[in-house]
């Protein structure tokens, strides 16, 4: 059996884990957003619809196509933000919190949004939010209200957040006279 | 008499015009759908030419900034929950 010395200047969990875990699944998940909403359901533009503008059918599909590369990358900021959160989950020293994880999910959407937003719709031209008339307006608003915003709104929602780890988390925090983990190599936490 | 015959008249245009948009979007679905027909292989021919590599790049482009940023955030975070313990 190991003794683990728990010191008490490391009440505090760590927020790192859980935030990066929620700014990597809100990109991700802001992409699909905008992918699936702004591309194919409404079909207001595509990747590249500024480059190519899909006013036929084989333009329509090489558009597609892109889309199809664009939401592969989306699809691989997921899995990794899915990874990560799944690593949080399992350190018993990070913070879990909902409220923390969805102001993170609403900054990673923002970062998302204004980053996109910036490079392919100003930097670029590569395509515009909704093309025609008002089309700055819509590309303006994306960037300021879709990026910045959203990242204001998640930094708010998280800054409320409490930075502790409750009973109900997946591995719980180690505390005092209870075995930290089950197994042959159980652990016995004592106070200093 | 007179008032009903053209409603009538562009009610049935109007029912012409529906029905010609139901079957321009089913020809459209199906050719969609059909893996190997001319439009998908001219698509294909298209995406896979000498422009490639750069719509690549300038699709890859916001993903590779956004690493960058969150790198950098990750690093600030790690330092605040390092300052955080000592406190």
């Amino acid at each position: 059996m190991t003794e683990l010395v728990r010191d008490r200047r490391t009440q505090r969990m760590r927020i790192g884990p859980l935030v990066s875990a929620g700014l990597v699944l809100g990109v991700g998940l802001g992409g699909f957003f905008d992918g699936i909403l702004l591309h194919q359901i409404l079909q207001w533009h595509n990747m590249l619809s500024s480059v190519v503008p899909p006013t036929n059918l084989v333009a329509m599909k090489y558009n597609m196509i892109w889309d199809g590369l664009f939401h592969a990358a989306v699809w691989t900021a997921c899995c990794i933000g899915l990874g990560l959160l799944f690593r949080a989950g399992r350190k018993p020293d990070a913070a879990w919190s909902g409220r923390l994880l969805v102001g993170s999910l609403l900054g990673g959407w923002g970062l998302f949004n204004l980053v996109e937003g910036t490079i392919d719709h100003f930097v670029l031209g590569l395509h515009h939010v909704h093309p025609g008339e008002g089309q700055l307006a819509w590309d303006v608003g994306f960037v300021a209200l879709g990026g910045a915003g959203f990242l204001l709104l998640g930094y708010a929602i998280a800054r409320g957040a409490r930075a502790g780890r409750p009973e109900s988390a997946p591995v719980p925090a180690a505390s005092a006279g209870r075995p930290a983990f089950a197994g042959p190599r159980a652990v016995t936490i004592t106070e200093s | 008499m007179w008032a009903v015959a053209p409603a009538r008249a562009a009610s049935a245009e109007r029912g012409v015009q529906g029905h010609l948009a139901v079957r321009s979007l089913v020809l459209t679905a199906a050719s969609a759908a059909c893996p190997d027909c001319p439009p998908v292989r001219d698509a294909r021919a298209l995406v896979l030419g000498d422009a490639f590599w750069m719509n690549a790049l300038w699709t890859v482009l916001p993903f590779i900034a956004i690493a960058l940023v969150l790198a950098w955030f990750a690093r600030l975070i790690s330092k605040f929950d390092q300052g955080a313990r000592r406190d």
